[in-house]
């Protein structure tokens, strides 16, 4: 009996490595416009939420930035979306011809004391194509 | 013309991140939670597409097919005293073939980019960052709130522009910083040229990078560094493992990606990200600045 449980330890351990092999063997992605992206969520002195982005691509681009930046609060069981920054109505959060693009939006929190966070779209084209990428920053209590 | 979220749900990846491109160009034709349900979709399928699922079934049939094959052929003779002898070394190479095959599943997953062994940084076959890869994605169907903003115009919504200040060489702006647990490089490839470099900080002053540009043949060499106290940058990659090297003591992560490479490291307070298209050179040059 002791002998057929570890003969069944045995084989489940190697059913979960075999499990591990297959299952992180995911399709590549790579970028041929971004580098690296960035963003960060921070409580200013007033309270306020702000959030630097920051992308770096490979080569000067046509248009590089955020199509987005999505402000969520925790209510204690779910992230919800309080707020979202748009490129219609925010156009600074893109440029134009660089190949490094770093910007910051405010927001005053509707309910002080919870937890905030963001997600960060950010955006990259140029006549090779155009690429997309997002990023959910830390969480901070404000 | 504007489409149904069904008809969007019906739409393929990459129509769908055509409207996105037209978006952002300023065609207005959606809304932004039209917008946000667009690229939760594509997450989502991208998402799913990286799911390699596994016949775990299957494998567990096999596997007991050829376990007991092998019990089969050595439970007949059991009887016989040099049977009994090998079954010990039998049940051991079996433990030791489970042990191996356990072994080589931690290393090809470690390959597979899960820093297993290291515990330092994290990546994936899509990026590589210093922090944890644990971040939730956005999810279809999540509730979005109106919100009421004060009227005061300091309190509403709006894109601040960073305080960018130009230096003349990447040193003179770590040193304005009082950062000095990184170096600006003191070797560069023949014929490049300095480009910029740039301090970018909250209007409080709270430092967000330092970004350094050189230019060598007209290709690109970079320099990022971030504080690493609130997070940490995605670097992009290709599919497989990030090399580690060691360089004056510095474990050095060295990142593939399409087209380049970045050399990412972290002293105690910064990361530091150096990215050009040759490996060699970005080598001497992390080399220079950890001389």
């Amino acid at each position: 009996m002791k002998k057929r449980c570890v003969v069944l330890l045995l084989m489940v351990l190697c059913l979960v490595s075999a499990v591990g092999v297959q299952g992180y063997a995911v399709q590549p992605r790579a970028s041929e416009q971004i580098i690296s992206y960035d963003a960060t969520l921070s409580r200013n002195g007033s309270g306020r939420v702000h959030v630097g982005f920051m992308i770096q691509c490979t080569a000067k681009m046509d248009v590089l930035g955020t199509t987005s930046i999505v402000v969520q609060r925790f209510n204690g069981t779910d992230w919800v979306s309080e707020y979202t920054f748009n490129i219609r109505e925010y156009p600074g959060m893109q440029t134009q011809h660089q190949d490094h693009y770093s910007g910051i939006v405010a927001y005053s929190p509707s309910n002080p004391g919870s937890k905030y966070r963001a997600m960060v779209f950010f955006y990259a084209r140029n006549s090779a194509g155009s690429d997309t990428a997002v990023k959910t920053t830390n969480s901070v209590i404000v | 013309m504007r489409k149904s979220r069904e008809e969007l749900a019906r739409m393929g990846s990459e129509e769908l991140k055509e409207i996105l491109r037209l978006d952002s160009q300023g065609v207005e034709e959606y809304s932004t939670e039209d917008i946000l349900y667009m690229l939760d979709l594509i997450v989502q399928r991208e998402k799913e597409a990286g799911e390699n699922h596994v016949d775990v079934e299957a494998a567990w049939c096999r596997f007991q097919r050829e376990y007991l094959h092998r019990e089969e052929k050595t439970q007949a003779p059991v009887h016989t005293p040099q049977v009994r002898r090998w079954r010990l070394p039998r049940s051991l190479g079996a433990t030791a073939a489970a042990l191996a095959l356990v072994f080589v599943g931690l290393f090809t997953a470690h390959a597979a980019g899960w820093d297993i062994f290291g515990g330092l940084a994290k990546w994936n076959d899509e990026i590589f960052t210093f922090e944890s890869l644990d971040t939730e994605t956005p999810m279809e169907g999540e509730s979005v709130e109106s919100t009421t903003v004060s009227g005061e115009p300091s309190q509403q919504p709006e894109l601040l522009t960073p305080e960018v200040l130009e230096y003349d060489t990447l040193q003179e702006a770590l040193d304005a910083c009082g950062i000095t647990e990184v170096k600006a490089p003191t070797w560069l490839p023949e014929g490049s040229q300095f480009q910029t470099a740039e301090r970018i900080c909250n209007s409080d002053g709270t430092l967000y990078e330092l970004y350094a540009k050189y230019e060598c043949q007209g290709e690109l060499l970079v320099i990022n560094i971030l504080p690493s106290n609130q997070s940490s940058a995605y670097v992009e990659k290709v599919e497989g493992n990030a090399d580690i090297v060691d360089i004056h003591g510095q474990m050095i992560y060295v990142i593939e990606n399409i087209n380049n490479f970045t050399m990412a490291w972290e002293t105690s307070g910064y990361e530091c990200y150096l990215s050009g298209s040759n490996q060699q050179i970005l080598e001497q040059m992390a080399a220079s600045m950890l001389n």
